[in-house]
This record gives structure tokens, sequence and C-alpha cells, in this order.
């Protein structure tokens, strides 16, 4: 039985949300880096470098960028790329699209799957359940890494490596959500006004459409929101493996990577990319964090 | 009784899991790829040297019977090709690199103890953290203790391994100069090198999912020692050491098992980032060399062994938990 717990300050999920600086914080942090992400062509153009363009006088004989800190200037902010000199600041910056794109992309495909599996195996209940858990089960735990680069040696090389990246990894992240959609749906099968629609004839399509899926949104976006970290992780450890987004398309996780070479003379190179990626994976968990503790108080941090 | 029972009935759904897995795994490598034939068939490539090679390798049979051979050939090994060309396969046989003339076993053998050296020391490390820093943020509720505890979970939830670790070796390794940058040193060459070499690895993978458990035994904590039978051992009089150590940790520990079981791949995952990160040549390595050869023995084989090393892990951690919680085997 589930007791339906009256939610002590009747206040709304917004205004709790932002009297949370953690999740302000993040969330404004996303803002800005989305905004980055999709005028990416424009800041790198005000700088005045794109992200291809190799430039080997901004290097020294061994490579190594020349000037302080990575050869960071005026004109080139974040400085250069050992080996190449492409700008650093302009990698940075469109490497922000490759994350978010692949990251949002992914978590839409698990999310999809996710709630799909969760919904029908909590719905119907009995063997099919059963299987569905089975899977997700083995799933939850299984070593993914190690079958997405395999999966590399066999892709068909006309197919675009972002897309099946995108693919791959949403494939693997959803059986989280499941569980957690599975539960919650279990939960209100029980709940008086479900019970009484079902009671009343509604069909299967109805009760789904009109009791379960509005009464589990909260659940599954903040769920969304706390995948995608976790799936721009993904894509970053796989391009730092060098099995990710080939290049020259721009990936932190490759220009960290590529970093290890240089920690010692160059450092530089390996903080822009790493920063980045740091920033973007704490804002979104202090986002989500905030947005769990928003939307449904009960599971809020004690 | 009961315990044996619980035994047989998880490990019946392991071994047709494994079935499972072995089979979709076998069919995705199998089915979707070019010729495994053509790829190490050599130039020039006339049709002769390809059937023969295809013939060879056991390619030229319908890939059921393949899989079923390689099923048969972890059990009691096999041999490919006939006369003086014939190679050898001795059981557990995971397939044979053609590309590098060994057995895919003996390939993962070599490599295993680099990356199972990583994984194991980085596991019982953020173990031991993540369990005491949490019962401590529990015990002292927010104290500064607690809330810096919390605040440091956050960070490293969102701090990818390779990051810390590139960080970790600029600054132990090249600044400080405490620590080796990298490298491997078996420990049956030299233990001290061993442990010198792992050091940093350890630290950093253990820091980073010390986080998650650290947050998972506060919440539990404090939820256990809401509970009756706490007011009541502490009402007995108790030292509080006791309640929290036996009646507390008892019950914490119990979710924190089911975690581990599940992170256990990801515990691989990790030491193969970690391994790439201080240029260590173990399992990870062999298999992105693998990719990038297209060796598909070996990426058959590894792939197969990692699902089957998770699977049989969490089968040990699911007997763990019958232990610690003796409702479960009922």
């Amino acid at each position: 039985m589930v007791v339906d717990i009256p939610l002590a300050p009747a206040r709304h999920p917004l205004r709790r949300l932002l009297a949370d600086r953690w999740a302000v914080a993040g969330g404004a942090t996303i803002l800005v880096l989305l905004l980055v992400a999709v005028a990416a062509p424009l800041l790198s153009s005000v700088e005045g470098h794109d992200p291809y363009t190799y430039d080997l006088s901004a290097l020294d004989d061994s490579g190594k960028p020349l000037g302080r800190g990575g050869g960071i200037s005026g004109d080139h902010w974040f400085g250069v790329e050992p080996m190449t000199g492409r700008d650093l600041f302009a990698i940075v910056v469109h490497g922000a699209r490759t994350s978010l794109l692949v990251g949002v992309g992914a978590t839409l495909i698990a999310v999809a799957i996710g709630v799909l599996v969760g919904v029908t195996a909590g719905y119907f209940g009995g063997w099919f359940d059963r299987v569905l858990s089975r899977i997700t089960d083995v799933l939850l735990g299984f070593p993914w890494l190690v079958f997405v680069i395999a999966l590399g040696a066999i892709a068909p090389a006309r197919f675009p490596k972002q897309l099946l990246l995108v693919l791959v990894i949403g494939l693997f992240g959803w059986p989280g959500i499941a569980r957690v959609v599975r539960g919650q749906t279990m939960a209100l099968k029980q709940r008086t006004f479900v019970v009484a629609s079902a009671a009343l004839g509604a069909g299967t399509g109805h009760q789904l459409r009109r009791h379960y899926l509005p009464n589990l949104m909260s659940t599954i976006i903040v769920y969304a929101t706390m995948t995608i970290p976790g799936m721009i992780g993904s894509e970053a450890a796989l391009s730092f493996l060098g099995v990710g987004v080939p290049p020259p398309t721009p990936a932190w996780g490759r220009t960290i990577g590529e970093a290890i070479a240089w920690v010692q003379t160059d450092p530089m190179f390996l903080v822009f990319p790493g920063a980045a990626l740091f920033l973007v994976t704490l804002a979104f968990n202090l986002f989500g964090d905030g947005l769990r503790d928003a939307l449904d108080p009960r599971t809020a941090k004690r | 009784m009961r315990t044996l029972r619980f035994a047989g009935f998880r490990l019946l759904g392991m071994a047709s899991t494994l079935l499972v897995i072995s089979f979709l795994t076998y069919a995705v490598f199998y089915v979707l790829p070019a010729d495994p034939a053509r790829l190490s068939c050599g130039r020039p490539c006339t049709p002769e040297r390809l059937a023969e090679a295809s013939a060879f390798m056991g390619y030229d049979k319908p890939w059921l019977q393949q899989y079923l051979d390689f099923l048969g050939g972890i059990f009691t090994g096999r041999h490919f090709g006939a006369g003086q060309a014939a190679v050898d396969c001795a059981a557990p046989c995971f397939g044979y690199s053609f590309r590098l003339n060994e057995p895919v076993t003996q390939l993962i053998g070599e490599r295993a103890p680099v990356t199972f050296s990583i994984a194991v020391g980085a596991a019982v490390l953020w173990l031991l953290l993540g369990v005491s820093s949490g019962v401590a943020a529990a015990v002292k509720r927010g104290t500064l203790l607690d809330r810096s505890a919390m605040v440091f979970s956050t960070i490293g939830v969102s701090s990818p391994a390779y990051l810390v670790g590139l960080l970790g070796i600029l600054l132990f390794g090249f600044t400080l100069d405490m620590v080796p940058v990298g490298g491997y040193v078996p420990l049956t060459e030299s233990p001290v090198d061993w442990l010198w070499h792992l050091v940093l690895p350890w630290c950093v993978l253990a820091l980073i999912n010390a986080a998650l458990y650290a947050r998972l035994t506060r919440g539990q904590m404090i939820e256990v020692l809401g509970e009756d039978y706490i007011r009541t051992a502490r009402a007995k009089g108790l030292r509080e050491r006791r309640v929290i150590g036996r009646h507390g940790l008892r019950n914490v520990l119990i979710p924190v098992v089911t975690v581990f079981g599940l992170d256990l791949g990801l515990l691989l995952g990790g030491a193969i980032i970690t391994e790439r990160v201080f240029s260590m040549q173990g399992l990870g390595a062999l298999l992105i060399e693998a990719v990038g050869t297209v060796d598909l023995p070996v990426i058959v084989g590894m792939t197969l062994f990692a699902a089957f090393l998770v699977i049989v892990a969490n089968f040990a951690v699911d007997l763990v938990y019958g232990v610690l919680d003796p409702r479960v085997s009922r």
C-alpha cells in the first residue's frame, strides 16, 4: 500500500528549486554552456580562429606551443594545441557542441527505452515483468565499456561515428531509469484513483496516457537530468580512449587523451578541456539533485 | 540447506544468463562484420587462399556451428587447421588470434594481472574510504565534517577518473616527484615497485568512486539510526561504538553490497581507463589494439571474458548478500 503523504509546505516546485542556491548555480551554468555550444562558431570568430586550421608558427621545433601557459595570448585565449597549433579556445567551445549533442541524444534514447520498459513491466507484471527485470538487472551490471569499444571494430565505416556513439551509449544507459519507473508504476497501480479508473472500465491506453504518464513525469524529468552527465562522461571516456568521436571533430575527451603526452611540458592543454568537462558534469549533477529535491520532497536529503 | 538451494538457483540463473549473453555477443560480432578470413588472408588474396584461410579458422562453417564450436572450446579446447600448420588452443579456449599467433586465453592471462591489480586495490580502498566517511558523516550529522564530506562527494561524482589521474601525475609525479608517473611492475618481479606504481592509480579510482558510497552509506546510516532497535540497543546501555559498528553497520552494508555488485562492470571500465592514463599495458590496451587491427577473435574473446567475469563476480556478491541478510535466501 502506498500512503499519500501530504506535502508539508505546499509550495510550487519551481519556487523550491529557485530557493536552492546550488541548483540555481548549476542551472545557470548549464544555460551558459548551452549558449556557448549554440554560439560556438560566433565565439570563435570573435576570437578570430576556427578549430581546424593548423598554425605551425605558434609552435617551437619540438611541437610545444611558444609563449607562457601553452601559448596563451590576446590572439589565442586558451593557447594552442601542441604539434598542430590549432586554437584551443575554438576547440573547447566547439567541443561543447559535441558533448552536449551526444549527451542529450543518448539520454533521450535511454529515457525512451527505460520508460517503455519500466512502464510496461510495472503495468503488466507477471512473466513479462520477470523477463524484463532480469534483462534490466543484467544490463545494469554489464561491462558496457568493453562492449562499446569492441563494437567500434565492426561498425561500418560509412555509418556516422557520432550517431553510432549516441545509439550505443543510449542503448546501454536505460536500465537505471527502467528500474525506477517500474517501481513507481507498481506503486501507482495501487493508488485509489488508478484502481477506480480501472474499475470504471478504462482501457490500457487511456490509463497509461491519463494516469500513469502524467504522474511519472516528474520522476522521468529528474532521472533524465541526472542521466545526462553520465552520458557526457561516457562519450568523453570513449573519446579519451581513442574510440569515440574521430578527429578532426573537436571533443573534450579526445583532447584530454592527447594531453597525456604533454602533461609535464604543457599542462594548460589538459586544464582547459578538463575544466570544461568537469564544469558541465558538476552543473548537471547539482541541477539534477536540486530538481529531485524540488519535485519529490519525499526523497529530499535529510 | 536453504542457503544451498538459494545458491543452486542463483547458479542456474547465472549459467543461463551467460549462455544468452555469449550467444548474442557471438551473433553481433560474427554476423555483422566483414569476413574475418579476408582480413587475415594477406596479399595477394586469391580466392583459393581466402577459402584456405577460411577453412583453417573455421569460418567456412555455418555461424551457428561456429558458435557451438566456440562454446565447446571453452570447456574442451580446440584445434585449428591440420597437419604441420595446425595450432592448438587449450581449454578454456576463448578463441585464437591468428594475427598474434596466440590463444586469446593466453593473451588475456598475460594482461589481466595489470588490470586486476588496479581494480582490486582500488575497490578495497574505495569501499573502506566510502563506508567509513559515510558513517562518520552520518554520526556527526550537520557538522562541518558532514558538510565537507558531502561537498567532496558531489565533486568526486562529477570528476572523470582520467582527469583526476592526469592531475595526480602532474602534481605527485612530475612536480613533487613522489611516485612514478606510469608503467607497471609485476608483483612477482618486485612487490615494492608493484605497490609503488599502483599507489596513485588506486587513490585516483578510489577517491572518485568512494564519493558515491559515502553518500549512500550516510543516507542509509541516518535511516538505520532512527530505527527502534537502535534505540533499544542504546537503552540497554550498549556503548555507542558497538551500536553503530554492530547493529548499524550490518544493515548499512546490505545496500552497499548491492550497489557494489552493480558497479563491478564500472570497476572494470574504470580500470581500463586508469591503465591508459598511467600507460600500463593491461586488458584495455589489448582490446584497443585488437580494435585497431580488427583482430576479431581477440575482440569477441575479451568481450565475453569481461561479461563472464562480471556475471560470476555478481554471483559471488549475491552469496555475500545472502550471508549479510538472511531474509534473502529464504
